[in-house]
Parts: structure tokens; C-alpha cells; sequence
């Protein structure tokens, strides 16, 4: 873990993120600021590592991991953005190791279960919304198309698209994750989309707009 | 002098949710441009089906044990004296800087002695022997003779 993080938004103020004042004080051993912190980022990072890995044990796990090399990084923290890209850029790191401990297991096929998507057992429970059930299966089965479809794109444009469309994340704090120009940021979210367009294309209804 | 119209490459390289008003101008008057923009809508609106994850209570806790089962732990399980990684990344540099002086030392002539006096040195020898080091020494000893021969 560097010393310092080599991150930062152009003109802004990492002190006026309040995350940040909370890790200061995580460097200063206060153990109830990082509670805080957990608490209140540890359900928007599992739900992008989720849907980056497409696999809910194994998110949490990575989620975990996460917290505990920020807590470790903690006395060596030097605030130069927000506490979110911070956290997302260590997140996309674990999850691309983890990646390519993947294949690599894939590729000596030492597991087997290693496909892409969800476990068959992670279903959500039922929409208590729809009442008509095939409209529900359908839905369903969507659910986990999409959800397949997003963990199956290229590492980077995944990471994009999930933190714009899901995380609402500006261009600017994406490109400081990715560690790219905000033109390029913009770039990969557009081709996660296209990319998503093209294989969800014979599920969607074609609606003219 | 208004700004010259967008091509239309340059509008389908944007994402859908580019909030530059050229973009939706140009959209909103080009059909080609906004059909591919609607098909870029459904798979953007279907993202919307996969919802956020709970994490499970215990997560908290979870994290917190991590950290406190591994604090200060070496790495052979033992409790160290020495908190963080930098220190200890220190005491095991000194540590291999100390193993290279020791194997320094016994390669070094002076420190063995003679091999005619006491046990003390027969052990030494022994020990060389053992790890097939004696061959190494008796090179060294070859060149202390011939340094003798020289100042003789």
C-alpha cells in the first residue's frame, strides 16, 4: 500500500469530504470512526464487488478484505481525495487479483464451479410487486441474464459502467479509480453499455422510442 | 458564432447519459443517432434489475475480528513486539544482514584458528566438513602459501 495515495480530483478539497476527516481519525486509532465507515460504505461496495464478481460469498469476502487494507493503510493515510475513490481503487484491485486467481484455477482446472454469473442458489426473494408468477420467472430469469451479462464484460469496462450506473459516480472520481482520462472513463462506460446492448439485445423488448 | 454540429461518430461514442446539451440536440434530430441511443437506453434501463446487495449483520463484526486476529501477528503466528509492516520488514532485513555476517565470518580464515589446536578446532572442521566447505578453505590456504612464497 503506498504512503501516499496517488489519487486525487481536480479542484477539490479531499478535508471537505467528511469520510475523509473520519479516516484521519481511523489514523489516529480511533477504532469507532472505522465502525463508521464500514457501516456506511460496507453496502454500495459489496453491491459493486457483487456485480463485478457475480458471485454474493465470494463479494463479502472481497469487501472484507477491502476494510481490512484500509484499516492497515490507516497510519500511513495522507487525505489527497475522496475516501470513496480511495476505497473503490483498492476495491478494483482485489477484484482483478481475484480475477486472475480465477483463471488461473480455471485454467489448471482445479475448480469447477468457477463459472461466470451467479451461484444458482443466489436467488433474491420475490417481488412482492408482480402478482401475475410468470411475469415473475420471466423477470427473473432477466435478472439473472443482466446480471450475467455484467459480470461477463472486459474487467475495466465493467468497473466503469458499475460505478456510473449503479454507484452514480462522476466521470472524474471514475477516471481517478481507473486510473485513466475522464475522456476514457466516458469511452468504457459507453462500450460496457454497447457491449451490453448487443448481448441483452434478444431479451429486451424491442420498445420504439 | 454557434458551435459546429456534432458528427455523428462522435455522438455514438458518447455515453447515454452525457449530459452535454450538443449531444442531445444532436440526438433528438438525427434517427440514427437516436435509435442507437434507445438501444443504449433498454440495456442501461436493464441494469436496473439487478439490485444492490445486503450485506450480511455480521459483516461488521467480521471485519473487526479480521483485524484484531491479525494485529501484530509475525509471521509464524507468533504475537510481535513490533507493530506494522515497516518495522517489521526492518528487523527482518537486519536479520538477513546479520545471517550474510555470520556466513561471512565462516568463511574467513582468521575466525577458524588452527586445525592443530584442541578439540575446539577439530569440531570446526568437522562442521566445515559436514557442509563442504573445507574444499573452499583449502583454496584459501593455497593462496596464503603462495603469499608466504612470495615474501620469502
Amino acid at each position: 500500500m503506498p504512503t501516499t495515495i496517488p489519487l486525487s480530483l481536480p479542484g477539490m478539497d479531499p478535508l471537505s469530504d467528511p469520510d475523509v476527516t473520519l479516516m484521519l481519525r481511523v489514523r489516529d486509532g480511533d477504532g469507532a470512526a472505522f465502525e463508521a465507515l464500514i457501516n456506511k460504505h460496507r453496502k454500495p461496495l459489496v453491491s459493486v464487488i457483487a456485480r463485478y464478481v457475480g458471485d454474493d460469498g465470494d463479494a463479502e469476502d472481497v469487501a472484507q478484505d477491502v476494510f481490512v487494507r484500509i484499516y492497515r493503510a490507516a497510519p500511513r493515510y495522507e487525505p489527497t481525495a475522496k475516501f470513496s475513490t480511495w476505497m473503490y481503487t483498492i476495491a478494483k484491485r482485489l477484484c482483478a487479483n481475484r480475477a486472475r486467481a480465477r483463471s488461473l484455477r480455471r485454467f489448471f482446472s482445479l475448480s469447477r464451479d468457477d463459472e461466470t454469473g451467479e451461484s444458482p442458489d443466489a436467488v433474491d426473494p420475490p417481488d412482492p410487486r408482480g402478482t401475475d408468477p410468470l411475469e415473475r420467472a420471466e423477470r427473473e430469469q432477466l435478472r439473472r441474464i443482466v446480471a450475467q451479462a455484467v459480470a461477463a464484460l472486459p474487467g475495466t469496462l465493467r468497473f466503469a459502467v458499475i460505478l456510473r450506473r449503479y454507484e452514480e459516480m462522476p466521470y472524474e472520481e471514475i477516471a481517478a479509480v481507473l486510473n485513466c482520462s475522464v475522456t476514457a472513463a466516458k469511452l468504457r462506460v459507453h462500450r460496457a453499455n454497447a457491449l451490453l446492448a448487443e448481448r441483452l439485445a434478444p431479451y429486451l423488448k424491442d420498445e420504439p422510442g | 458564432m454557434p458551435p459546429a454540429p456534432l458528427p455523428c461518430q462522435d455522438v455514438q461514442s458518447r455515453p447515454i447519459d452525457d449530459a452535454d446539451p450538443a449531444v442531445r440536440t444532436h440526438r433528438h434530430g438525427c434517427a440514427a443517432c437516436r435509435d442507437a441511443a434507445r438501444r443504449l437506453q433498454a440495456s442501461w434501463d436493464a441494469m436496473n434489475l439487478v439490485p444492490d446487495r445486503e450485506p450480511s449483520p455480521q459483516f461488521t463484526a467480521r471485519v473487526m475480528a479480521t483485524i484484531e486476529r491479525t494485529a501484530g501477528r509475525t509471521w509464524f503466528g507468533l504475537p510481535s513486539p513490533f507493530p506494522g509492516a515497516a518495522v517489521r520488514w526492518t528487523v527482518l532485513a537486519g536479520g538477513l544482514a546479520a545471517a550474510l555476517l555470520v556466513t561471512a565470518l565462516l568463511f574467513n580464515r582468521e575466525q577458524i584458528g588452527d586445525p592443530a589446536n584442541g578439540s575446539e578446532a577439530v569440531a570446526e572442521v568437522d562442521l566445515l566438513e559436514s557442509q563442504d566447505l573445507l574444499q573452499d578453505l583449502e583454496v584459501v590456504e593455497d593462496l596464503d602459501l603462495l603469499l608466504l612464497i612470495d615474501e620469502g
